[in-house]
């Protein structure tokens, strides 16, 4: 507050300001004038309402504050804008009514109350801060006199820091209506923190600091349980799910299998060969003659074969497919999945390739669950065509297609 | 920068009996405003402590029907299909409605440079305040799963989840919430010279303490006041379109919808003018016990109250007015459901809710046309308390009677409410009067510094104040 | 019976009503039949297609016969005959035959159980014990009855009508409901032939203010219901509670506005009070495809899909029930309370209950707004089955909602409206179809068939009247 002091005066004197008290306000302006006139920089008028006329009489110039709340009302304006729009057509677009994602009737009562929230906001802060509020402890309290500043007494005060503060108390004891001059003492309490205060402060602060705490704690668990159920709301089921236990039966599940004897309506399983992938407990050698291999199911099976197998096999079928090549790249003991272009896979019959995909093989588990019936059996059509392609010679590729190969081996 | 006079009274003397009764000077108005709040706790008013204990008891009773709704469920109400929306909804734009008449007093008022204000509306703005927060409780506490009331907040959450800002929901959280801040915030920087006032008067350490933080370390510095004024002024011009734009985004809530009695155009000027009607009078329902038992006879003169009235009787007239448009517009507009509505509304089940909101908002303010009834403290306390009882209704009408009868005769219900319901209601009322008794007891009920503007500087008469640009259109003035 | 008058004369003088001489009927329940599903309580929650009222029967009275008698609706009355009484509760049922009143059986059970009546559990009988006036003499009817009225009343719980109708309201439904160009649209032959088309009109011209997105990208899921087919019979109303995992909430629920069936079937009477026409409407979430409910909602919990369906978001929704206000048809259900809240107890039987639920549907908890979804874990189901086999088109017919399901006349028929040549996209586009209430530009997914009425002109008042038109 005291930055300066005046040349040859120093604050040992305990100074602080000298103050004029006035019983009537339009006295107090006429002193303010002459104040004002007398070249004073550092000095201020104290009234327990705001005495019109006061202003041109200590010199204040008008206040930048409109423009303070010009800028806090255009970025609630403008920030309704961007949030309403961000949010309801870029971050979280939703078809509503059939209406459109962004259109700005819908946002003008938020952009409105934005607008006129952080503009009173910047009044209300802007008000505060540039008038050095809040400041709890100031010189001109220690002063009993200065306390009717606030119901019906007139105060003008003069600070040690302006430069022609010699002449100041002259000034003021010359002034008409002037009731009493006074100095007021600097005040000499000590700055330092009470003792209570600062460890309630401190207890409070760190205590604001422990729902942070537990978020952060939280965030880093590898708990798959959530962390609190105040309410229940809908997290709890009750309601067997698939795959759930049920003490009622004696086989303790929740899922009951068909009654003995009885066939559901589109599980009838009467075609072995289609079905299992055998005639008569022996591998099928063809495909089954329901289902007839021409270009569009060796698409078909392609499309399988990418989706479900090469992610192991490869989509080649030699068996790195990225799974595997992941899992070499980052040295687990990962059982590399059989290369289906080696002789021993080779020699199996489709029927068999289909039971594996049925049924699963060793590491391999069962695919029945993801892939249908027809499915499979264009996936292992598919693999036939791969064994094939891998031992192929020239012969094998239609003639009208070899010419681009012969290119295609030049480059 | 400024320069009319504050003692410079816009009617001409001798026009208007003055602001104040009797002899006034600054000292004498710090006095009569501070000692409401000064006696310590051991000499608090027997009166004061009666009244505080049946409100708070009240405000009990709300606590445990919240509760009561929390842990059961909102089925704990007479809500129902089809009126999905019942008292809560009701209570709440009632609430809404009752909180526009402060910041309308200390906006709009002091835009118009109306100094009689100045004696009446710390009192309003206070109102205000305790209105909006019982307002702001029954939209939070009405919605079926409350501790998710935060999904309504645009809050950057970890399911990137936002709100749907086409519903006017959504626009009411914004408009209420703004509402409520920019009142408190109106309301708290009015007050900051005050509190300063009670701060320099305080004896007791703990006093000198509370007021001197909330006073801000406020001196009454001209440099401060300079801008203070700037402040408030923009403040006030803030809260004047807010205060017609929340109403009107509450009956948005309504006129959006497309429910048949709901759909209209009419809805925001008709909100917004009977929120003040209801607003003006709870505050003289509230201000003559008030002035009466803190003894403020003197600052809060029956000419503050004839002016209020003056203010009721024209928004009623408008209200009824409104009424009668609906009506029109119904049958003009040739929509079946909506002609339909509104005959149901008059003639079917709920006719009597209609005829009470009839008779108390439009035909009782009529009495305020003969000045006896306008300055007789009687009659325009019973007029209040009917627009009250009326307001409530109107909001009543609105909500319940439009849902429950709609576009599909299968679907239409009776609603009743349950003893949870009435018991919220009056609850609030226990929410409201606390508050209200710790503000009357603590804190400065009329803004001093304001009056002490507005008052003829003592020992000098009106004919001897220089016209110092009097003429001069600055809006800083009139304080 | 009910019905032997048929083939009386149409001009026969009214019968006199005299009390001490009228006729009793003991009706078959049509939800409890003799009362061996009384322990059903999703039977015992089903309205009755003709009174609507549920965990309940009563003395069924015709509007004639209760002026005559002094009676009210939900009067106590003690019924006296051939010596035996039973004290019961009267309803005035329009088309009850004059002088005749009706009590169903299957009620005011002892032993049916903890839900119908258990005597030894001190569980309280549902209803009226019509067996008291019963004998093997008169099984069916009997003559001479007496009815003495008491002061008491008896609180029914229904689920339309739900109090005592004033004029205003009753002449205004009397105006909404049947006709060409009402809710319920319906038309003789002879109108039907001159106009096939008579259900298509709008009353106001449809303008929308924006285009509208192009929201069904895959699939534009719709319902037909045909009028001319529905008979009221509620097996949709079970059928989809059986399904979608919808509570029973118990009388003194329903009598407060909370039921929370997805599907209900409006009954409406028209014509002369004593002798009316009665129609039926099921009416479910209608799959607006400009959804009110949905722009009001402030969390965006009910939003339209990629397939035009109109989603609940459960763990989205807040429950603030604007949508339900919202909501013309007021087809939403808000759940008011834990509605199933015995299942957070430990109960004997608990494990049993859990197995009735079905574990593709979520049990709404309290606070959350529900309602029909067109069985979306049946579409789910059959989209994922049409993509494992190979990725094909989902066939029409192959997703089947449960009230479609469980219609016995096949009056409800669900199905892709952009495949075009799907039943429900013919139905669509037929002329008897209409949407409900459109007018309001919603643009409803599911389209009502207007009825055409076509009675065996042998029957006495066989010709269709209309009071308007």
């Amino acid at each position: 507050m005291n930055p300066e002091h005046a040349p040859g005066q120093g604050p040992e004197d305990g100074v602080h300001a000298v103050v004029a008290e006035f019983s009537h306000p339009h006295d107090l302006a006429a002193a303010c004038e002459k104040v004002r006139d007398a070249g004073f920089t550092r000095w201020d008028a104290y009234t327990p309402f705001p005495v019109h006329g006061l202003d041109d009489a200590m010199g204040i110039k008008p206040t930048i504050l409109p423009w303070v709340v010009l800028a806090g009302g255009i970025t609630g304006c403008g920030g309704g804008l961007l949030l309403q729009y961000w949010a309801n057509s870029i971050a979280y677009p939703f078809i509503i009514s059939g209406k459109p994602m962004f259109s700005i009737p819908a946002n003008v009562p938020i952009m409105f109350e934005l607008t006129i929230l952080l503009s009173a906001f910047a009044a209300f802060f802007g008000n505060l801060l540039m008038g050095g509020l809040p400041r709890f402890s100031n010189p001109l309290f220690r002063m009993p006199r200065f306390r009717r500043a606030t119901s019906d007494r007139f105060f003008i005060s003069i600070e040690r820091s302006d430069p022609r503060f010699a002449e100041a108390k002259a000034l003021l004891s010359g002034l008409a209506g002037a009731v009493v001059v006074e100095e007021c003492p600097v005040d000499t309490s000590s700055d330092e923190i009470p003792r209570v205060v600062r460890y309630t402060g401190l207890t409070v602060g760190l205590l604001a600091l422990a729902p942070f705490f537990l978020f952060f704690t939280a965030r880093n668990t590898t708990s798959t349980e959530p962390q609190f159920h105040v309410v229940p709301d809908m997290d709890f089921q009750p309601k067997y799910k698939a795959q759930t236990e049920n003490d009622m039966f004696a086989d303790g599940r929740a899922m009951r299998l068909p009654v003995a004897g009885t066939v559901a309506r589109g599980e009838l399983r009467d075609d072995e060969h289609l079905q299992d992938g055998t005639i008569d407990g022996v591998w099928a050698k063809d495909l089954p003659p329901s289902i007839t291999g021409d270009a569009a199911f060796m698409a078909r099976g392609r499309e399988v074969f990418a989706i479900y197998c090469s992610v192991c096999h490869g989509l080649d079928g030699r068996g790195d497919g990225l799974v595997t090549r992941r899992a070499q790249q980052k040295g687990l003991s990962w059982v590399r999945p059989t290369d289906m272009l080696q002789d021993t896979v080779r020699v199996q019959d489709i029927g068999q390739l289909y039971g594996t995909v049925k049924n699963g093989i060793r590491n391999m588990p069962s695919y029945a669950a993801q892939i249908g019936v027809r499915d499979r059996w264009a996936a292992v059509y598919y693999v036939r065509a791969l064994q094939r392609a891998g031992y192929a010679s020239l012969d094998d590729v239609p003639p009208g297609e070899r010419a681009k190969l012969e290119k295609k081996g030049d480059d | 920068m400024t320069s009319i006079d504050p003692t410079l009274v816009e009617e001409r003397p001798g026009d208007r009996p003055p602001i104040l009764d009797g002899p006034n000077d600054y000292a004498s108005v710090t006095e009569d405003v501070c000692r409401i709040a000064e006696p310590p706790v051991t000499q608090t008013p027997k009166g004061w402590l009666m009244g505080f204990a049946l409100a708070s008891t009240i405000l009990l009773v709300l606590g445990a029907m919240v509760a009561h709704l929390f842990l059961t469920g909102v089925g704990v109400w007479g809500n129902r299909s089809p009126v999905f929306w019942g008292w809560p909804i009701v209570n709440f734009v009632f609430w809404v409605g009752i909180g526009h008449a402060g910041t309308l007093i200390s906006a709009i008022l002091f835009l118009f440079r109306q100094k009689w204000r100045t004696s009446i509306n710390r009192f309003a703005e206070a109102m205000t305040i305790f209105a909006v927060m019982c307002a702001g409780l029954f939209p939070g506490i009405h919605v079926g799963r409350v501790w998710l009331a935060y999904y309504l907040f645009p809050i950057p959450n970890q399911m990137q989840m936002w709100p749907n800002f086409r519903s006017p929901l959504l626009w009411d959280v914004f408009a209420v919430g703004t509402y409520a801040t920019v009142s408190l915030l109106f309301w708290y920087m009015g007050m900051i010279p005050d509190l300063a006032t009670l701060r320099d008067r305080a004896t007791s350490k703990v006093r000198r303490l509370a007021y001197g933080i909330f006073s801000l370390g406020w001196t009454g510095s001209n440099r401060q006041w300079h801008r203070f004024e700037r402040a408030y002024l923009i403040l006030a011009a803030l809260a004047t379109p807010l205060v017609l734009s929340v109403h009107s985004v509450v009956s948005f809530d309504f006129a959006v919808a497309q429910l048949p009695g709901w759909h209209t155009t009419i809805f925001p000027p008709y909100f917004v003018a009977g929120a003040i009607f209801s607003g003006f009078a709870m505050v003289v329902t509230l201000m003559v016990p008030a002035r009466q038992f803190f003894g403020l006879k003197r600052i809060v003169t029956v000419r503050h109250l004839e002016a209020m009235n003056k203010v009721i009787l024209a928004t009623g007239t408008m209200v009824g007015y409104a009424y009668g448009m609906e009506f029109f517009i119904s049958w003009y507009g040739g929509n079946p459901a909506e002609t339909f509505t509104f005959v149901n509304r008059a003639f079917g089940p709920y006719a009597w809710a209609y005829w009470i909101m009839v008779s108390c908002n439009v035909l009782a303010p009529q009495v305020f046309w003969f000045k006896k009834a306008r300055t007789s403290i009687p009659i325009m306390m019973v007029v209040a308390i009917f627009v009250n009882i009326g307001m409530w209704f109107e909001r009543f009408v609105i909500t319940v009677t439009s849902l429950s009868r709609d576009f599909v005769p299968s679907s239409w219900g009776y609603f009743s409410p349950t003893w949870v319901d009435v018991l919220t209601l009056i609850g609030s009322f226990g929410l409201f009067f606390t508050l209200f008794l710790l503000f009357c007891r603590f804190l400065p009920t009329v803004a001093m510094a304001e009056v002490k503007a507005a008052m003829p500087e003592p020992g000098h008469g009106h004919a001897e104040r220089p016209p110092a640009g009097g003429a001069e259109p600055a809006p800083e003035g009139g304080r | 019976m009910r019905g032997f008058e048929v083939g009386a004369p149409e001009d026969a003088a009214p019968a006199e009503v005299v009390n001490g001489r009228l006729e009793l009927c003991f009706i078959p329940d049509s939800r409890v039949w003799d009362g061996r599903f009384a322990n059903n309580a999703w039977l015992q929650e089903t309205p009755d297609f003709m009174t609507k009222l549920v965990w309940d029967n009563a003395a069924l009275v015709s509007p004639a016969t209760a002026e005559a008698l002094g009676l009210r609706n939900g009067q106590v009355v003690t019924l006296e005959q051939g010596g035996r009484s039973l004290t019961c509760a009267a309803y005035v049922m329009p088309g009850q035959a004059r002088g005749s009143i009706g009590i169903a059986l299957g009620y005011g059970r002892g032993a049916a159980g903890r839900v119908g009546g258990d005597a030894s559990a001190e569980v309280a009988p549902v209803g009226f014990d019509a067996n008291r006036l019963r004998n093997s003499a008169a099984p069916d009817a009997a003559g001479g009855l007496k009815v003495v009225a008491t002061r008491d009343r008896y609180k029914f719980a229904t689920t339309q009508d739900m109090f005592a109708i004033d004029a205003v309201g009753m002449a205004e439904r009397e105006k909404r409901v049947t006709g060409q160009h009402d809710l319920v649209r319906e038309a003789s032959l002879e109108e039907y032939r001159a106009d096939p088309a008579f259900a298509k009109y709008v009353s106001v011209p449809l303008l929308d203010l924006w285009e509208r997105p192009d929201v069904a990208v895959r699939h534009a899921w719709g319902m037909t219901i045909d009028l001319g087919k529905c008979t009221g019979c509620n097996a949709c109303v079970v059928g989809c509670q059986a399904e979608n995992n919808i509570p029973v909430v118990g009388k003194e629920q329903v009598s407060r506005g909370r039921i929370m069936h997805w599907i209900r079937i409006d009954r409406y009477f028209a014509g002369d009070r004593d002798d009316p026409r009665v129609v039926n409407q099921p009416l479910a979430c209608q799959q607006c495809e400009n959804a009110p409910c949905e722009q009001v909602c402030p969390v965006a919990a009910t939003t339209h899909n990629q397939d035009g369906l109109n989603d609940m978001v459960y763990n989205r929704c807040v429950g603030t029930r604007y949508c339900a206000n919202n909501c013309p048809y007021k087809v939403r259900r808000f759940n008011y309370l834990d509605f199933h809240d015995d299942l957070d107890k430990h109960e004997p039987d608990l494990d049993l209950k859990k197995m009735a639920y079905n574990p593709e549907v979520t049990v709404r908890w309290r606070g959350v707004m529900e309602k029909c979804t067109y069985c979306v874990q049946r579409i789910q189901a059959g989209r994922i089955k049409a993509k494992r086999e190979g990725n094909r088109e989902v066939k029409d017919g192959e997703v089947v909602t449960a009230c479609q399901q469980a219609c016995p006349t096949e009056a409800i028929v669900f199905g892709d409206l952009k495949q075009p040549r799907s039943r429900v996209s013919e139905l669509a586009a037929a002329p008897r179809a209409y949407q409900m209430l459109a007018e309001l530009n919603v643009d409803p997914r599911t389209r009502y068939l207007a009825r055409v009425r076509n009675p065996d002109p042998a029957l006495p008042k066989a010709e269709v009247k209309h009071d308007k038109h």
